[in-house]
């Protein structure tokens, strides 16, 4: 009778949290195409400690990123009444292929349609027409590194450390900065260049004329790592050893990801052991209205549970492989609040002094972690029907202490199984988890150096550590080290390559013969502005690299295409393609010339500056 | 056979030698003394930010420009070695307006705020690594001028780069060029007099007045008064408007046309600056700095205030490019690296442009030199290389010399 009472309470707790659960749950499955899951792969970041703020709160504190993406909104909603638009201009510079004289855009909606010669793309009789007669038409700009629209506390933040998030202070900004859309940057890498060593994790905003928005699933885009030692007489080992010292950090994170993954488990465990606890006793319940167990009552009453822990691999877009039975991935918290209320109430061990038990199982025995696998399959086949009947006795020999009293309880049949215990969850390190998606590489590593001494040994620092995913930034004494960047395969972001006074120490870089030699040596290479104010000039430091030797065309891709496939976006940016963003720069001269100005830009298919207005044709 | 027609069939037989020697006798005899011509030719020639020559050949000779275009003798055409440089443009070499080639401690005399007759060009050095670099960003001559920290500093020298001998990197041309005063902060030292904006109004005022009226003599006495007669240009270094305004001021009671360097806060005072037709030398730019700053050439250009970029050599092509980036005409920004230093520096017979009788002082770009996408090939001083790659070199001359030798053997 005291077991009904305790199993009606129970579920008077439980159902309130399923069903909202299941309703929070709801706008995102008719969502089937997180299509590129957002960068939340490591198991680590995706264990129920972690994801339950982020169920409860489903990204509404999440900055700009979630906030407008008006793409998104645009193809979702506008769809009825995207506008076709076919820009003409004289020379079209598509960057993907060979330029265009007499060429044509068309766009449709946010995105280009087609990109080819007048006459022969078929325009739709009821596009609108904008002619840029004499002009060049290029992809948007994008800027591979830049401390636009930050304000100066976010950028000059020295105290910032792997796990400082520029969207953060992104969203927190009230200015605009129009010079990046002016001078045609349609997409930028911002982030704080002053952390030491680390400087946080970028994100990858859109300017727009009057704001910005940050991009959508792209406003973890990088994380900074400060390594260029000052300009003063330092010894080569020292830097070495600060190089060192920086990636050390990488070391002991293997320990770390295995506690969170046997946490993991041990919460996984703890929620299929609830759903079987609630099950029994359920089915008690119902034992003395039907001796029988029916096949409708217990499943129905698992339902909330063992319906939620079949969506919930979805929602969470699958860290766990979908292993069967172990799924309930996310009902650990909730299953743990519910444990938590039910403590007063029932019979509930005391809870504190009992945490530390069910904590040692976990780290200390890895000989539950290989049975688990194969626990599902008992359990397989009918999940709801079989626990109840019998419970656990075929799976439980190996399992821990709080289980082992289970079997022979189930014998009796009327003893019910011992309430499971809620696992100790260790709280997370935000520091390490940044760190963990650098190894994983859903998250690349931005590394700023300048002597071509600190490129090798962060060259082999990464190596050592396995970083999958680097980008050197400056690279100012990179030219005698390219062969060794095209060897590593790392992509390099010069922020330098135009003109300018180096600091003694720096002066013999010869930096403007930099993009020549990386472009020669097969490296990767991007050419950015380094900072918002110098964003007018991206053309010129482009142009520079040109006057020292670097082919027009090479220059002209290392500030479109090579840096949007640096930063991952070139789906949607960097060059004139069918499918792309619309983002459109309109010049009166080639873009190199010191003397071109910029007429128009567009940015996702919307007129985002606009210096004299083009010749627009009525339908 | 009889002696005489032996010794006429020798000669027969000699007479091609003689001829070929002769011939090559007079060739000889014929071409310059000192060296032998040069025959630039390329693309495009700027003789001067206005004038082109196109397709652009010039005759250098002794190191000064002889002939322009047309006007060049195809006899000394034949005869010059011929240096090309096809689908080039060359324009006059760059003039570096102010500069202290590092060497600021040997131009400055603390103790002392007026020094008006002392002569930079007693501090150059010659072997001064600098100057290697001075041909590396297109200068072919560079002012040497007394530091900024004395309200009147002395007189400014005309260095050029180029190897003279084994250890001298660079030479003097002109030893006295403009007078320099400062009015910044740096000039006005709390250790000596004076130590306020108007303090130092107050001792050139009383300076140029005193050499007006002889109380000031001797060699100080002199540099004042060639300045107050208009005979020597004043660079006066202002940065703020009080000081640029306090600089014309001093200009309009002495009634000369003053020049003014640093000028930070030019854009304040652009009608006072075009009312007393003043110059102003600018720093360089920085892609970073304030759009105010970046379009000041533009400004300057609209309101007919000539304009020139000094400071760092690495950094005059891209400050004239920021310049018609932020709407400065190519014209007035190849001037401000060109005729506009050269004029300021009393020297725009000789340097600044490419007219005859000009220093055969030139750079070669492959396109605009205003676009830094165009590469720079070549820089010649006096007709000298001195950084890059000479072009196509065909010497007729020579050729038909070696041919003639071959027919003589």
């Amino acid at each position: 009778m005291r077991l009904n009472l305790t199993s009606t309470v129970l579920f008077a707790w439980l159902l309130p949290f399923c069903a909202s659960a299941l309703l929070a749950q709801e706008p995102d499955v008719p969502k089937p195409p997180p299509q590129e899951p957002a960068p939340v792969p490591a198991p680590a970041e995706t264990d129920p400690a972690a994801s339950k703020p982020a169920a409860d709160t489903p990204k509404a504190d999440e900055p700009a990123a979630t906030e407008a993406p008006p793409e998104r909104a645009a193809r979702r909603g506008g769809r009825q009444r995207q506008r076709t638009v076919a820009v003409y201009a004289s020379h079209v510079h598509p960057v993907s292929g060979q330029d265009i004289d007499d060429g044509v855009v068309l766009v449709r909606g946010d995105r280009i349609v087609a990109v080819g010669k007048q006459g022969e793309i078929e325009i739709p009789e009821s596009a609108e027409t904008v002619r840029f007669d004499g002009a060049h038409l290029y992809p948007g700009l994008v800027d591979a590194s830049s401390d636009a629209f930050l304000d100066d506390a976010a950028r000059n933040d020295a105290s910032a450390d792997a796990a400082t998030e520029i969207r953060s202070a992104l969203s927190l900004r009230q200015d605009r900065e129009d010079a990046l859309v002016a001078s045609g940057i349609t997409t930028a890498y911002v982030s704080n260049n002053r952390g030491t060593p680390w400087s946080g994790i970028a994100a990858i905003v859109r300017p727009k004329k009057g704001s910005f928005t940050v991009m959508p699933e792209k406003d973890l885009a990088g994380l900074g790592l400060q390594l260029a030692a000052a300009p003063t007489g330092t010894h080569p080992l020292d830097r070495q050893r600060a190089i060192e010292g920086a990636f050390a950090a990488f070391r002991g994170l293997d320990d770390y990801r295995k506690k969170f993954d046997e946490q993991q488990k041990a919460l996984t465990k703890y929620a299929t052991d609830f759903a079987d606890y609630v099950a029994y006793h359920e089915k008690k319940n119902n034992k003395g209205e039907q001796k029988k167990p029916d096949d409708g009552k217990p499943s129905e009453a698992n339902k909330p549970i063992g319906g939620d822990a079949q969506k919930s691999p979805e929602a969470p877009a699958g860290n766990r492989p979908p292993g069967t039975g172990e799924t309930p991935r996310g009902d650990g918290p909730r299953g743990g609040r519910g444990g938590r209320r039910g403590r007063p109430g029932g019979e509930d061990p005391a809870p504190k002094p009992d945490e530390p038990k069910p904590e040692e199982p976990k780290p200390e025995q890895p000989k539950p972690q290989e049975p688990k696998p194969q626990e599902p399959k008992p359990e397989q086949p009918k999940p709801d029907d079989q626990k109840p009947q019998d419970p656990k006795p075929p799976a439980k020999p190996s399992e821990t202490k709080s289980t082992e009293g289970k079997p022979t309880e189930a014998k009796a049949d009327d003893k019910p199984p011992e309430r499971p215990k809620y696992p100790k969850v260790e709280s997370r390190d935000p520091v390490k988890d940044s760190l963990l998606k650098v190894l994983d590489g859903t998250l690349p590593l931005r590394v700023t150096l300048v002597r071509p001494d600190e490129i090798r040994a962060c060259l082999a620092a990464a190596r050592e550590h396995k970083v999958p995913a680097l980008v050197l930034e400056n690279v100012l004494g990179g030219t005698s080290m390219s062969e060794a960047l095209a060897e590593a395969s790392v992509a390099c972001v010069l922020t330098n390559t135009m003109a300018s006074e180096q600091p003694e120490p720096f002066a013999d870089f010869q930096a403007s013969a930099l993009p020549k030699a990386l472009h020669d040596s097969g490296v990767a290479f991007a050419i950015a502005s380094g900072s918002g104010r110098r964003a007018r000039a991206l053309p010129l430091m482009a142009a520079s690299a040109v006057g020292h030797g670097l082919d027009p065309s090479a220059a002209l891709r290392a500030i479109t295409l090579t840096p949007a496939e640096i930063l991952g976006v070139q789906k949607d940016v960097g060059s004139l393609q069918a499918g792309k963003l619309a983002d459109l720069l309109i010049c009166d001269r080639p873009l190199l010339q010191s003397d071109c100005r910029v007429l128009a830009v567009w940015s996702a298919g919307t007129v985002q500056y606009e210096s004299a207005p083009s010749k627009q044709e009525p339908r | 056979m009889n002696p005489s027609r032996r010794s006429s069939a020798h000669v027969a037989t000699l007479l091609p030698f003689l001829v070929a020697a002769t011939l090559q006798g007079g060739l000889l005899a014929q071409s310059p003394q000192t060296t032998q011509d040069l025959l630039v030719t390329c693309a495009s020639l700027v003789v001067a930010p206005d004038t082109a020559i196109t397709p652009g050949v010039m005759l250098v000779r002794d190191g000064k420009v002889a002939q322009l275009g047309n006007e060049i003798p195809e006899e000394a055409r034949a005869r010059a070695k011929v240096c090309a440089f096809d689908g080039a443009t060359i324009v006059p070499g760059f003039v570096l307006a102010h500069s202290t080639l590092g060497q600021e401690q040997d131009l400055a005399e603390r103790a002392v705020a007026l020094t008006p007759d002392l002569l930079a060009a007693e501090a150059f050095d010659p072997a001064g690594l600098v100057l290697r670099h001075l041909p590396e960003h297109g200068f072919t001559s560079c002012v040497l001028s007394p530091s900024s920290t004395n309200v009147a500093g002395g007189i400014a020298a005309l260095v050029e780069p180029g190897k003279v001998d084994a250890r001298s990197l660079g030479s003097l041309r002109i030893a006295e060029t403009y007078a320099k005063f400062s009015l910044i902060a740096a000039a006005r030292n709390p250790e000596r007099q004076p130590t306020s904006l108007m303090g130092a109004m107050d001792l050139l005022r009383n300076a140029f007045q005193d050499a007006k009226t002889g109380q000031l003599t001797g060699s100080e006495g002199a540099a004042f008064t060639a300045v107050a007669r208009g005979e020597r240009r004043a660079v006066v270094h202002a940065d703020t408007r009080a000081e640029i305004l306090a600089a014309l001021t001093l200009a309009k009671e002495l009634g000369i046309e003053p020049v003014i360097a640093g000028a930070a806060e030019a854009c304040d005072c652009l009608a006072e600056l075009a009312a007393a037709r003043a110059a102003v030398i600018l720093p360089p730019m920085q892609p970073e700095q304030r759009d105010e700053q970046l379009m000041l050439p533009a400004r300057l250009e609209q309101a007919a205030i000539l304009f020139c970029f000094a400071g760092s050599p690495a950094l005059a092509r891209s400050s004239a490019a920021l310049a018609v980036q932020n709407g400065c005409s190519k014209k007035a920004a190849l001037a401000a690296l060109t005729r506009t230093p050269a004029a300021l520096c009393a020297a725009e017979t000789t340097h600044g442009s490419l007219r005859r009788g000009c220093d055969a002082d030139f750079v070669v770009f492959d396109g605009d030199p205003l676009d830094l996408s165009s590469q720079q090939l070549a820089v010649y001083g006096d007709g000298v290389l001195l950084f890059g790659t000479a072009g196509t070199s065909t010497d007729k001359l020579a050729d038909k010399r070696a041919s003639l030798q071959k027919e003589t053997l």
